[in-house]
């Protein structure tokens, strides 16, 4: 096995990885953008390297600098994490020339996934579902006369998409031709390629997904279903394992398909078969992530398998040392994704330094952070910046642990959406697991207010603090020459002004 | 010290007396109320209930979080609220604006000269009251007719300082 890693990322997953590769005894390699100098994992990795300027595009993103750092630090293998890099071809290959093993899958099975139109075809090939729609690229016109077969509304999506990008819905033949030329520009401008497909809309829709885990020598096992339904514009809040929706035969159903998917595409490490499935419990292929996700740890807490290890075994050559049968999910798992949102005025960015951190511990809870006091929350990156996660025996004694952990988790300096966090699980639609992808956007508002307890204490509160500050202002000597108010002067003694 | 905390249409009558004694809406409450970090984070123990709260403040406006709830409330006390009273009356007033004292005190300062044009909301009288310094301001535009007092003066509840027309 390779003896020292380079983490091709930052925040929680930088730290994340770091973690495995401590308790495998490899040594650590970090990289960093010139505002990330004082982040976790510059301190938590042996070795640190600056590749460049905030940026992503001239940091986290500059294949040649990530290269040359592994070269020189002379580590073995590079973990991309997710995002940035991890689901480049281009970085695998450059990867593979340098002669460092890149942590992930085979640059060709990242390439045929990545190409969404190829994916469906080579999964369907194996008889699994896929939504009905086009399979091949095609021309404008002939593409137009395929949607009438595929029926409306349906999607135009971008071969080379993910996350939301060249992604048109349609509701009519009419609106098709226009929705075509744009979903091409978009697709150009942001994957420099414009070929685009036809996908009918599934709708009312849970998103459920499988983790996949292969190695070198064609052994595939699937670690069990992720329920990622919990989505705000298709953004993830929130995901858990297993689902309510699935019973023992449709998991195991779902679980084969997920297994040929994978092996169709010659797949090794860990992956992601994301499927839609569809009120009548039809399931259909909707994509496959080449690359660890976002909410990899509730698999991980109730399978016991450390995910990111087993990247790291299967990326030395080592077979996998479980089959099927091996692979027994016990209990309930769940993961909050803490943004640096503001919940309560439309999930606005919030960014600024944390002043204070107090962070939910105690039986059951995991806790997956890159933060301390002190940190600043920049625009430059992603809004995600922890995952709290929980485990309970079941789904009930899951979320009434994820309530404790959520009322003890403080993150100050920053609006975050642990709010939101806390409304959903209060409601019972969230509680009795009637949910679908639209839940979210369709049917959950952010309502200030509450319980007339709760509103009388804030009343209490605000009163309490308003005669502190009229105590206070009494023992600040009176204006000489300023005609300034009071108050404003109060404010500017204090920095009480937001 | 008495104070009334209004959330949407709600108002709460708080006075907050020696103690540790809170009165809310006429029923007595024992509070202790903690500050833990010096900035956002406070503890309230009300009669032995203990509650954990996050605040933020802009004016005279709070939002506070309790367990995922956002409750904004606005607080004014015995000042803030003459003062607000007094805008008001002074506004709906038709011909000749005149400004009165809403609370006795003491003129700290005039800022503006008879025949002077003013703008609407424009802070015309600064009156010490209530150990506060209070910007009297102007219902409308106009010019300022007649000034009825200097700096230094003191004056009753109900006095006219000046007439603007």
């Amino acid at each position: 096995m390779f003896k020292k890693v380079l983490v091709a990322n930052r925040s929680e997953i930088a730290v994340r990885v770091l973690r495995a590769c401590r308790e495998l005894g490899l040594a650590t390699v970090a990289v960093y953008s010139e505002v990330d100098r004082n982040a976790l994992h510059v301190r938590y990795a042996e070795e640190a390297y600056c590749i460049g300027p905030a940026p992503a595009r001239e940091s986290y993103l500059r294949i040649d600098r990530i290269i040359d750092v592994a070269i020189r630090a002379k580590a073995g293998a590079i973990h991309p994490g997710y995002g940035f890099l991890a689901e480049n071809d281009h970085f695998a290959r450059a990867c593979a020339e340098a002669g460092i093993i890149f942590v992930g899958p085979p640059a060709q099975a990242m390439r045929a996934m990545g190409d969404k139109i190829a994916a469906r075809r080579t999964v369907a090939k194996q008889g699994v579902p896929v939504i009905p729609g086009t399979y091949e690229p095609l021309r404008d016109d002939a593409m137009i006369a395929a949607g009438n077969q595929v029926g409306f509304p349906l999607f135009v999506k971008a071969a080379a998409g993910g996350g939301g990008k060249g992604m048109r819905r349609v509701e009519t033949a009419d609106e098709l031709p226009g929705a075509i030329a744009r979903a091409r520009s978009e697709a150009e401008s942001s994957f420099g390629d414009s070929t685009v497909y036809l996908e009918k809309l599934i709708s009312p829709a849970r998103h459920i997904e499988f983790q996949i885990l292969a190695d070198a020598r064609g052994n595939v096992v699937h670690l069990g279903e992720r329920e990622c339904s919990i989505q705000r514009r298709h953004q993830k809040m929130v995901e858990e394992s297993p689902s309510i929706a699935l019973d023992d035969k449709l998991r195991e159903r779902m679980g084969k398909a997920a297994v040929a998917a994978a092996k169709a595409a010659g797949y090794a490490n860990a992956g992601t078969i994301e499927f839609l499935l569809d009120k009548d419990r039809n399931f259909y292929f909707l994509e496959m992530n080449t690359r660890l996700q976002v909410e990899h740890p509730v698999t991980e807490l109730v399978t016991g398998i450390d995910i990111v290890k087993e990247q790291l075994r299967i990326a030395s050559g080592r077979p996998l040392s479980y089959q099927q049968k091996n692979v027994q999910p016990r209990g309930w798992a769940m993961e909050c994704r803490i943004t640096a949102e503001d919940a309560y005025n439309g999930f606005l960015p919030s960014t600024g330094k944390i002043i204070s951190l107090h962070e939910p511990t105690g039986p059951g809870v995991r806790l997956e952070s890159a933060l301390y006091e002190g940190f600043e929350v920049s625009l430059y990156y992603d809004p995600l910046i922890s995952k709290l996660c929980v485990w309970g025996p079941d789904r009930a004694a899951a979320i009434m642990r994820m309530k404790r952990a959520l009322s003890e988790y403080k993150i100050l300096g920053i609006a975050t959406s642990i709010p939101f966090h806390q409304k959903l699980f209060q409601s019972t639609n969230f509680i009795g697991g009637v949910f679908d992808t639209t839940f979210l956007d369709e049917r959950f508002t952010m309502e200030q207010g509450g319980s007339d307890e709760r509103e009388q204490v804030a009343a209490i509160v605000a009163a309490l603090l308003t005669h502190d500050r009229r105590q206070h202002a009494l023992n600040i000597p009176p204006p000489t020459s300023s005609t300034r108010g009071g108050w404003k002067r109060f404010g500017a003694v204090e920095g009480f002004g937001r | 010290m008495r104070y009334t905390a209004t959330i949407n249409d709600k108002t709460y009558e708080i006075e907050i007396g020696a103690n540790n004694t809170v009165t809310v809406n006429g029923e007595p409450h024992n509070v202790d109320f903690r500050t833990i970090d010096g900035s956002r984070l406070y503890s309230l123990l009300m009669d032995n209930l203990s509650w954990e709260t996050l605040v933020d403040r802009n004016g005279d406006e709070y939002r506070v979080l309790i367990g995922g709830e956002l409750h904004v409330v606005n607080v004014q006390d015995e000042r803030t609220r003459k003062m607000a009273k007094a805008e008001k009356t002074q506004l709906a007033q038709t011909g000749e604006a005149v400004i009165k004292a809403p609370m006795p005190g003491l003129v700290r300062g005039v800022n503006v000269n008879v025949g002077d044009a003013v703008a609407a909301r424009q802070g015309i009288v600064i009156l010490e009251a209530m150990k506060m310094e209070n910007e009297l301001r102007t219902p409308r535009a106009g010019s300022v007719k007649e000034i009825r007092v200097k700096p230094g003066d003191k004056v009753e509840q109900g006095q006219v300082l000046l007439i603007v027309r």
